[in-house]
């Protein structure tokens, strides 16, 4: 992609004055577009009451934090936001340990073997990526009754698992097609079995593929709304979004808007934090088919 | 839920992206490294339990979590069934086979819901390829900066879906962010009068709902096909335009003539992408309104399990039409990207 942008650099570095104007004003309109109702969501949360209702648009006067405490024990739900974060995170994290670990194992026996039904199966995971998952829903709620999992983290992950699983192992494994086969060769001559191979020399190399299936399936597990709010009702479990749904129901009727706010800005904090910590393999995974190593 | 698929697909596409555009040096590659196997491989019984054993966990989940519930999803919407119990297939319980089927079909909300998601599916996608592709034209000038914009204007593409909607609620409501500005500034009120609006306009409300709702996905997605597009750009080779250059074509002239019948398949690709997933969309349109008119057929498939005691056969029964679409909008997605390739292979 680098290589590509400085040779069109030079091919058009003498560009057209008017079309760099555009492309500014696109730029600038675009970004407040964007950011604003972002700034309303910020400004917003530090906010007093009475404020946000008469001056809603520009910076706050003075700064509510009032709003973060209030908000941090999210009123009428009976848990805090502490609470709801954590369960949000150990749903994101089993799904993410869950998904990388057997699509990776799955990926590996589809790129590096030869075997009758391969292609066939790769056809199987390429299909199941078209498959809406929330479709499932009344079926999945018989199982996970049936199977004695609801309101236990469970219930969330492995069907998170399940309907990331497809999408993971055809992106893997086309990772996995790329090593050079020298790598494999050499670590058979020092003695190394089939386990060793896949734990000690595939792993360890695909950590960008599996970054990548893992922030995606990450951004999957955190935002998911209809299994989450179907499986586990029991509050002291239920996910973020879950719950910030319910609150919202509630808050309409006698809404103290900056906590609401506040919570908005709470609950989007630590996704912000990830991303620009992972940028690089989120924005790897938006666009994997431009990127040429 | 929704930006993990599409960048399932994307990989996909941008995978036969590639290959198309630098076919034999791909396949070579691959043909080099894909069964790497040889004289170093183990033939036999313990190769296949190896990998087997590779397969198993993923097939179990699979199985027991996607392909399973797909199965029961057929069985269930010919059941009557509470979300307790055993549910009771419809003939034995004085029902005919299809009577699910047969109500949902005759509820003018699935229609409405069906209508919804035609709306939100064209607006948002023609609303985010079109803004998408303005934006990688942008940055591709390589603008002071670009690298800063290309990640902030992806950033809203991770947050959730609830916390969009419910920000954009409290600028689409009666008393919101939108009525209070029009009313704030003269001129923009008189103009917005002229149109039709009056103080605490009800944004949110059919048919209008539908378009606001199109236009926070727009605001939220735009920079998924932004980015997709714009690594598409800089596969464009720059001999094209250095000699439209000297044919001395024009900035605009070259968008036209060179930029926009090059990623003509990314265009496609990305355009199928967002309507098989503008398709699924739940979590926006459920969490900025409970209003039946406008509800798409993932939040219509949710809302009627409260129709009823014993609604979730309803339930299910939606589930199996969505199913359904959802694999012909697939079947249609491989099926105009495998035309693409023979159309590449004979040309």
């Amino acid at each position: 992609m680098s290589g590509g942008s400085v040779m069109n650099k030079a091919a058009r570095g003498a560009g057209l004055r008017s079309a760099r104007l555009a492309a500014a004003l696109a730029v600038i309109t675009w970004t407040s577009v964007l950011f604003y109702p972002l700034v309303f969501m910020l400004s917003g949360s530090l906010k007093s009451g009475p404020e946000l209702t008469s001056r809603p648009w520009g910076l706050p006067r003075g700064i509510v934090l009032q709003n973060y405490a209030e908000g941090f024990l999210t009123p009428g739900l009976d848990t805090n936001m502490a609470r709801l974060m954590l369960n949000s995170a150990i749903v994101t994290a089993g799904t993410v340990v869950l998904v990388g670990l057997f699509s990776a194992m799955a990926a590996y026996a589809l790129a590096r073997y030869e075997w009758t039904l391969r292609s066939f199966m790769l056809s199987c995971f390429a299909l199941a990526v078209a498959i809406p998952g929330q479709a499932l829903i009344v079926p999945l709620y018989r199982l996970i009754l049936n199977l004695g999992l609801k309101d236990s983290y469970w219930a969330l992950i492995l069907p998170y698992t399940a309907a990331s699983l497809p999408f993971s192992v055809v992106m893997l494994r086309a990772y996995f097609v790329g090593f050079p086969r020298e790598l494999e060769e050499a670590a058979r001559i020092d003695g190394c079995g089939e386990f060793g191979m896949f734990f000690r020399i595939f792993l360890p190399l695909s950590r960008g593929g599996l970054a990548v299936i893992c922030t995606v399936a990450a951004i999957g597990a955190w935002n998911e709304l209809m299994l989450a709010m179907t499986f586990i009702t029991d509050p002291a479990r239920r996910t973020l979004s879950a719950a910030l749904v319910q609150y919202s129901g509630n808050s309409q009727t006698s809404p103290n808007e900056p906590v609401l706010f506040a919570i908005l800005c709470m609950a989007t904090a630590p996704i912000v934090l990830l991303f620009v910590f992972f940028q690089r393999h989120v924005l790897k995974g938006a666009t994997v088919g431009g990127v040429k190593g | 839920m929704t930006s993990f698929c599409q960048a399932a697909i994307t990989r996909g596409t941008g995978q036969a992206h590639e290959r198309r555009f630098h076919g034999n040096e791909i396949v070579n590659q691959e043909r080099k490294t894909m069964f790497p196997g040889g004289v170093f491989q183990r033939p036999g019984l313990k190769r296949g339990l190896t990998i087997l054993l590779f397969l198993a966990p993923a097939l179990a989940v699979m199985g027991v979590f996607l392909v399973y519930p797909i199965f029961d999803c057929f069985t269930l919407s010919i059941s009557r069934w509470g979300g307790y119990g055993v549910p009771r297939r419809l003939w034995a319980d004085g029902g005919r086979w299809f009577d699910n089927f047969r109500a949902v079909w005759n509820d003018p909300y699935l229609w409405t819901a069906l209508k919804n998601n035609l709306i939100f599916t064209t607006v948002s996608t023609v609303g985010t390829v079109g803004l998408g592709f303005v934006l990688a034209l942008a940055l591709e000038s390589r603008i002071r900066g670009w690298k800063f914009f290309r990640l902030a204007w992806y950033l809203p593409v991770t947050f959730a879906f609830v916390v969009v909607a419910m920000l954009w609620w409290r600028i689409y409501d009666t008393s919101g962010l939108l009525n209070k500005t029009i009313a704030a500034v003269p001129w923009l009120e008189s103009f917005a009068e002229g149109l039709g609006w009056r103080a605490h306009f009800h944004w949110l409300r059919a048919p209008l709902g539908m378009y606001c709702i199109a236009v926070v996905a727009i605001w939220q997605y735009s920079g998924f096909p932004m980015m997709v597009i714009l690594s598409a750009m800089d596969d464009i080779p720059p001999e094209l335009y250095e000699a439209a250059r000297i044919d001395g074509a024009g900035a605009w002239k070259r968008v036209w003539h060179i930029t926009i019948p090059s990623i003509k398949e990314t265009l496609i690709a990305i355009a199928l992408i967002q309507v098989i997933f503008s398709f699924r969309v739940f979590d926006l349109v459920y969490a900025i309104t409970n209003d039946w008119d406008l509800q798409v057929i993932a939040s219509y498939m949710y809302m009627v399990q409260n129709r009823g005691e014993e609604a979730y056969g309803l339930s299910a029964a939606v589930g199996v039409i969505m199913l359904a679409v959802g694999f012909a909008l697939a079947l249609g997605y491989v099926f105009v990207v495998r035309a693409q390739q023979r159309k590449e292979a004979f040309a």
